[in-house]
């Protein structure tokens, strides 16, 4: 089973790259009162929702996918997939 | 990249722009959820052709920026009408397909107009209804392509339907075919005169806004032409020197498709007393 920690991984670069710029093209929204600096907030923001997306839902979907039988279907149709043993 | 790799890549593609469009409320913005970076771990299991998809879409999915979800009756009235629409006229031939056993239905004529008429999403909904009951009843396309067939009348509305907000916005695609054309197709170079014809048309809507009913007409079904080749050239391994051969009915049937669709959306505007 994969790592799900590389999801970490996966998810910072994406805040960090997004939320450098993403503040110069949106205002910030004032939440639960936070005096962050806008571009910082933007990267804590983008970093947590890229988490949200790839760490729960596309492990979720990872998981499932990576079952044996999952796993044989898609290789019986010919499809190259990318197994840790 | 093998044909199933391709395959994949287009599925990934397509899955990413759904996504991003259909949620479009929560996928842009300073506080955003984009659900379809799901997508991205599974290049743990498929490997490249997640990377390459999800990049491609990316850029799609972020020219549709300023799309709301907002369903109304006529959006609904206007998406099934022209799915059936689209799935009739896929019974009405109106050139051969060389290189197997299908049709060239007067479907290409009503894509256009899916396009122009609907939103992305209500456009991307509508021509993958038309093209589900297409591949269900086997008739146009559906018989040499497969399950491929569903992705084809998609991508072509995708492109097509962004050219509304961006008149270039079907450039990168056609960029995307016009390289696997020349790198995987050993056809003949002519053929590429349909994607220039299309990518010139783009630019110079930039400049002539007047040029924008039928720049998206010609970037929809250009786009749907580019799908198609991919098929050509990765599923059917079409034989280099067919290209030829097909050129000329290929530009009568993206003629046929840009002129009968143009016909139809004067005639709409018409009727509709915009005009």
């Amino acid at each position: 089973m994969r790592d799900q920690n590389n999801e970490w991984r996966c998810a910072l670069p994406i805040g960090i790259i997004v939320g450098s710029y993403l503040w110069l093209f949106f205002p910030l929204p004032d939440v639960f009162g936070l005096s962050l600096p806008a571009w910082a907030a933007m990267v804590i923001g983008i970093t947590l929702s890229s988490l949200v997306a790839m760490a729960i839902i596309g492990y979720s979907l990872l998981t499932i996918l990576s079952r044996p039988g999952t796993l044989e279907a898609l290789k019986s149709q010919g499809l190259k997939v990318i197994t840790e043993s | 990249m093998e044909t199933r790799d391709i395959s994949l890549t287009a599925i990934f593609s397509s899955l990413y722009a759904i996504l991003v469009i259909v949620l479009a409320p929560i996928s842009f913005g300073p506080i955003q959820l984009r659900v379809a970076d799901c997508l991205i771990p599974l290049a743990a299991l498929f490997g490249w052709p997640v990377i390459a998809g999800v990049t491609l879409e990316c850029l799609v999915g972020n020219a549709s920026r300023g799309y709301k979800m907002e369903l109304k009756s006529k959006h609904i009235a206007f998406t099934s009408v022209l799915a059936a629409a689209y799935a009739v006229t896929s019974y009405l031939p109106i050139s051969v397909y060389i290189g197997g056993e299908a049709l060239i239905t007067a479907n290409v004529i009503i894509l256009p107009l899916m396009a122009y008429l609907l939103d992305a999403k209500y456009a991307i909904t509508s021509a993958f209804i038309g093209a589900l009951a297409m591949y269900f009843t086997g008739t146009s396309i559906a018989p040499v392509y497969g399950s491929f067939t569903l992705l084809i009348p998609v991508l072509g509305v995708l492109f097509g339907s962004l050219t509304k907000k961006n008149c270039v916005a079907a450039l990168p695609w056609i960029i995307f075919g016009a390289i696997s054309y020349v790198l995987y197709s050993g056809g003949t170079l002519l053929w590429l005169t349909l994607y220039i014809f299309a990518s010139a048309l783009s630019l110079l809507t930039i400049k002539f806004k007047q040029l924008r009913i039928v720049n998206c007409c010609v970037s929809t079904t250009i786009s749907e032409l580019i799908a198609m080749d991919l098929g050509n050239i990765f599923l059917m391994e079409f034989p280099g020197f067919l290209w030829i051969i097909i050129l000329p009915f290929a530009i009568y049937e993206r003629t046929v498709a840009v002129l009968g669709s143009m016909a139809l959306i004067r005639g709409l505007k018409k009727y509709a007393g915009s005009e």
